[in-house]
């Protein structure tokens, strides 16, 4: 029964420890981190071939933001030089390389949602489109229902080749998010904006706005475009108004980047400045608007505003845990970085070991080699005094053996006396003796029963004796009378020789 | 140079691997250089602390050096002997005859004992029988204990006899005799004899 029980219980350890171990690569990957980085990168691909770099520090409005722009890999060195090894590098791609699915999942873990989705978004792909590359944020999920999700698909050779023109830069990203993961942040910080209106660094713009699920529908307008973009950005709000349903709501439209954008706007809307962050416009959109030109300046983004911008959306898109799910880097990147951080662990877990056995064992040694000095300096010392020592030693071993035996030396005649002493005349001793363990036994007459019965109290006072013990009496016929007869037991008391 | 694992192994295999790998150099180290060490260490502990503690005994002899020789001197040094046991026993029993010779004293019986050897000594032992007035063995007794050489009373036992204020008495008498130290009779090679007494052959 208790062999039953305790089978039971190691089959229930070693299930908890093979959870641990399967649990392992994955608590070890640095892609799980839900808090926000102390430290990131944000870094766009503008159409020029150059990158526009967007550095944070700290946390919260304690944030370090700087905006760098690099145009070769000089630059590019430059900027990773102060980069600290192990602060994330998020590159964002824009609309053009990425598409937007919305996808029903069945209820099933997070493990087994990525697969699930790319199982589904590849299926609905015409097979000249290639391998892809699938990533998702949850838009809704309750229990036992299907989970809706806003799904990205991106060509793997596009962001093998974005990565690629990183990499020959030297700068390697580790994660690959697709810029509707950040302006969903941005509008979801700014409540009040209908529609988010983005000039990327290289003068594209993006247009984003979200859906009443909580999807963000992103759109990618090119100023070459020219009428063709203001006529894309019309669109934009004409959804957003037929989504309404009031085709005289107002519609709030916040700005964040340069110029293309602001004069888009013109003619358009009312522009006022919101925050540091923002310039919002509002009007009915539908080009009856009043042209306010004097305002176009103040539209003007500069780079650091743009780079404002980013403040907040890393810590929500951490949280959120989209730098893991959103993630668009390959699968084998990102299978890589999991084993480099694993073998990075172990390798530090076995140097670690290796410094705790050399430690103990130099600790060792050192300790031996301590001792050893010590025991040679003990040697050395005793060796100049070892003869005359020990010839001492023997005079005091000796002299110890005299005092023994010389202290037995009185023993007859301080017995004899003390008995003499401590016994009453009516008393007579037949037999008196002396063992080798110090015992005494004495054997003796008296004239009446009563005397014996006296005697241990008596022979007690002497110095001589201890422990004086009656053991027995007796009468015994004697002639026509009779006599007493004793036994009594004591322990000598041996003075010390002087 | 990359190695180049097999394909079946991945992420969880490798750590198990290394783990196993991790725990087997562990426990190679510990068996065969930390264990090993420790008792090394441990050896040498007690090693010193003996060499201490037989350095301050040393020491400790050689601080009451002055006071255990004139005491040596005073109380032992006639006691030394480094004859052989036979003639050493027979002194002994001559002796004992000798102090026995009273007027109202009698031996019954002497017998020796066998010589007990001991480091720095040996005991010569003897038991003897006597017959006569108490006051005679005492004073025997007496003479026997209180001469110069180291002779105490191991047991011994009066009876009366039907005689009268006669007794007997059975004594277990030991006397002791003192080794002189020798090269290599004790605590290791290199000794040199260290009681250099001249009056050994007067006993």
């Amino acid at each position: 029964m208790e062999l039953r029980e305790v089978a039971r219980d190691l089959r229930g350890r070693v299930r908890s420890a093979w959870t641990w171990v399967a649990r392992l690569p994955r608590a070890m990957s640095p892609s799980d981190a839900v808090q926000a980085p102390s430290a990131a990168m944000i870094v766009s691909q503008s159409a020029q071939g150059r990158l526009h770099c967007v550095r944070l520090r700290g946390s919260g409005n304690d944030r370090d933001i700087s905006c760098v722009e690099v145009a070769d890999a000089e630059q590019a060195a430059a900027v990773m030089a102060g980069w600290r090894k192990g602060w994330p590098v998020i590159l964002v791609l824009s609309k053009s390389h990425y598409l937007i699915k919305k996808l029903s999942a069945a209820p099933v873990s997070d493990e087994e949602m990525h697969g699930m989705l790319e199982l589904e978004a590849s299926a609905a792909l015409p097979p000249q489109f290639g391998p892809v590359e699938v990533s998702y944020r949850l838009l809704e999920r309750s229990d036992g229902k299907a989970a809706c999700c806003e799904v990205y698909l991106c060509r793997r050779e596009t962001v093998e080749g974005c990565l690629e023109e990183l990499a020959a830069w030297g700068i390697r990203p580790d994660y690959v998010l697709p810029s509707a993961v950040v302006w969903r942040q941005v509008l979801g910080v700014a409540g009040d904006i209908d529609l988010l209106l983005v000039c990327l660094p290289d003068g594209h713009a993006e247009a984003a706005c979200l859906d009443g699920d909580g999807a963000c529908s992103v759109r990618f307008i090119s100023p070459a475009d020219g009428e063709g973009a203001n006529r894309s950005l019309i669109e934009c709000i004409r959804s957003i108004k037929g989504r309404n349903g009031d085709p005289s709501a107002v519609v709030t439209v916040g700005c964040v980047g340069g110029q293309p954008v602001s004069s888009w706007l013109q003619g358009l809307a009312v522009l006022r400045r919101i925050d540091d962050r923002f310039v919002a416009c509002s009007g009915t959109m539908d080009g009856q608007g009043a042209p306010l030109s004097h305002l176009a300046a103040s539209v003007a983004a500069s780079k650091e505003r743009f780079a404002a911008a980013w403040r907040p959306q890393v810590e929500g898109i951490a949280a959120e845990g989209l730098l893991h799910t959103a993630n668009l880097l390959p699968r084998r990147l990102v299978l890589a970085a999991k084993a480099r951080a694993v073998y990075r662990t172990l390798a530090v877990a076995g140097a670690s070991l290796l410094l705790a056995v050399v430690l103990l064992y130099s600790a060792l040694q050192i300790a031996i080699h301590r001792y050893r000095r010590v025991n040679e300096d003990l040697t050395e010392r005793i060796g100049r005094i070892k003869a005359e020592g020990e010839a001492v030693g023997w005079q005091i071993a000796q002299l110890e053996a005299v005092r023994s035996l010389r202290a037995s030396s009185g023993d007859l005649l301080e017995i004899i006396a003390g008995l003499t002493e401590g016994t009453p005349r009516e008393i007579t001793y037949s037999d008196v003796e002396l063992l080798d363990s110090g015992d005494i036994r004495l054997h003796g007459q008296a004239e009446s029963v009563s005397l014996p019965f006296l005697l241990p109290e008596n022979l007690q006072k002497q110095p001589q004796f201890k422990r004086v013990v009656l053991q027995s009496v007796g009468q015994k016929q004697q002639g026509a009378g009779s006599a007493t007869d004793f036994r009594m037991d004591c322990e000598l008391a041996r003075k010390s020789y002087k | 140079m990359k190695i180049q694992l097999p394909r079946a192994f991945g992420i969880r295999q490798v750590v198990i691997l290394v783990l196993t790998v991790m725990v087997v150099l562990a426990a190679a180290a510990a068996e065969y250089g930390l264990l090993p060490g420790y008792d090394e260490l441990a050896e040498s502990r007690s090693l010193a602390q003996l060499r201490a503690a037989q350095y301050a005994r040393l020491s400790g002899n050689l601080a009451v050096r002055n006071k255990v020789a004139e005491e040596f001197q005073r109380s032992a040094s006639s006691s030394v002997w480094n004859g052989s046991d036979e003639v050493a026993l027979s002194n002994f029993l001559r002796d004992l005859e000798a102090k026995a010779r009273l007027p109202g004293l009698s031996i019954v019986n002497i017998k020796p004992l066998p010589v007990r050897n001991e480091k720095t000594h040996k005991v010569y032992s003897a038991r003897l029988t006597l017959a006569g007035r108490l006051a005679e063995v005492l004073q025997f007794a007496s003479e026997v204990t209180g001469g110069q050489g180291v002779v105490g009373i191991e047991s011994f036992n009066v009876r009366g006899t039907q005689k009268l204020y006669t007794v007997e008495c059975t004594l277990a008498v030991r006397k002791l005799s003192l080794i002189p130290r020798r090269a290599g009779t004790a605590h290791g090679p290199g000794e040199i004899l260290a009681i250099k007494d001249d009056r050994r052959d007067g006993e």
